[in-house]
């Protein structure tokens, strides 16, 4: 039946929505809608052609028109389907990059150390958009200057220095109070305002 | 109605009804698993709303006011359903009767402004948000066994009511919290 394989593009979708990482880019179902849209396509014109042809004889009846009806109503489901899918995947990464969260995982979930970037499950385009999008963020930050941070944490901080655990390895920081080695599961005490970008990106959990 | 990108929407157009040709329309017959023949008049199929909703409102030529296909009253408006609605609003297990009911019944009543529905289920709703508010505002009900069974039998929009108002009353009390 038509539309089936898009039916499962959302349900996929509809699925990730429960998800704290944006899944795999379904690249492969995407193509077979595609390539079904693309016979829609053939069928219609085919019908259109054969339509011209047997249209001095039936003046105002419409049951011959309805096999190409619903061909074009398959493919205008197929391609909400896909808007749909595509769509909900960008506002993702949108959310992700105010989070200025590139490891794919929310930071609401403490504890959930990043496994590998989102960029693996990304498609080449979707990458590219993300890319940009981050731009974006960046030049409209700049017209701030340095009053205002809008990727910075709401919260104000209560206290200046915290504990953190190293979650990846992230190497050698410089810090006004020394040079901190950040290797994996280690533990330190350091100052809220050096480490707060690392703890959104996911490298190190606050204690 | 409804936004075009709405998942839920989406899905809930997807659902299947149950309908009726009346006319014998050629090259159709792929939809009951004959290829390249006609589909025969009177021949009942379950066909997806997006298909089946355009077909029952689309006449067969500009002068008669035969449709394409008529639409049959689906199992989850039939009476039984709508009984059980009045009786007990709150312990009917919606979810499993439809994942996308309220949608569902929005996009029927469009179609024949079936006035005694919207009441049975706008009534229902009232009932039932009022519950889901309760449990949102107790999440250790939540966890017992009732709250439980009440959880899994919400539809998708009382999903999202649910969320909202656990949300909002937590929110709530940290502000209170804050206060003091």
């Amino acid at each position: 039946m038509y539309g089936d394989a898009a039916d499962k593009l959302v349900a996929d979708a509809k699925r990730s929505t429960q998800l704290t990482h944006l899944p795999l880019y379904q690249g492969e179902l995407i193509q077979n809608i595609i390539n079904e849209t693309n016979d829609l396509q053939a069928e219609v014109e085919h019908l259109t052609n054969e339509e011209i042809v047997s249209q001095t004889q039936s003046q105002g009846d419409r049951t011959n028109q309805c096999q190409l009806f619903i061909s074009h109503l398959a493919m205008r489901r197929n391609k909400r389907c896909l808007l749909a899918y595509q769509r909900y995947r960008a506002e993702r990464l949108q959310y992700m990059s105010w989070l200025n969260n590139t490891t794919g995982i929310t930071v609401d979930e403490p504890g959930a150390a990043p496994s590998g970037k989102a960029a693996d499950s990304l498609n080449h385009n979707e990458e590219e958009y993300l890319k940009k999008y981050n731009e974006l963020i960046i030049n409209y930050n700049k017209e701030f200057n340095e009053s205002l941070d809008l990727t910075g944490d709401i919260e104000p901080p209560k206290d200046i220095f915290i504990d953190v655990r190293v979650l990846k390895d992230v190497g050698e920081i410089t810090t006004e109070y020394g040079v901190f080695n950040l290797t994996k599961d280690s533990q330190f005490f350091v100052r809220y305002n050096d480490v707060a970008r690392l703890i959104q990106q996911g490298y190190l959990q606050r204690l | 109605m409804g936004n075009y990108y709405d998942l839920d929407d989406i899905i809930a157009d997807n659902q299947k009804l149950p309908c009726k040709f009346n006319v014998t329309v050629p090259g159709l017959g792929y939809l009951e698993g004959n290829i390249g023949q006609p589909l025969d008049a009177n021949t009942k199929l379950n066909l997806p709303l997006w298909l089946s909703s355009v077909l029952a409102i689309c006449e067969v030529s500009q002068d008669s006011q035969t449709t394409f296909l008529d639409l049959i009253h689906p199992e989850f408006f039939n009476n039984k359903v709508i009984n059980a609605i009045r009786a007990n609003a709150v312990n009917i297990d919606l979810h499993s009767i439809l994942p996308n009911y309220y949608k569902l019944c929005e996009k029927w009543c469009v179609m024949f402004s079936d006035v005694e529905l919207i009441e049975v289920v706008s009534q229902m709703l009232k009932e039932r948000s009022n519950e889901i508010n309760d449990y949102g505002q107790n999440p250790k009900q939540i966890s017992s066994m009732a709250g439980n069974k009440f959880l899994y039998s919400l539809d998708e929009f009382e999903k999202r009511l649910y969320k909202i108002s656990t949300e909002s009353h937590k929110l709530s009390k940290e502000w209170f919290h804050n206060q003091d």
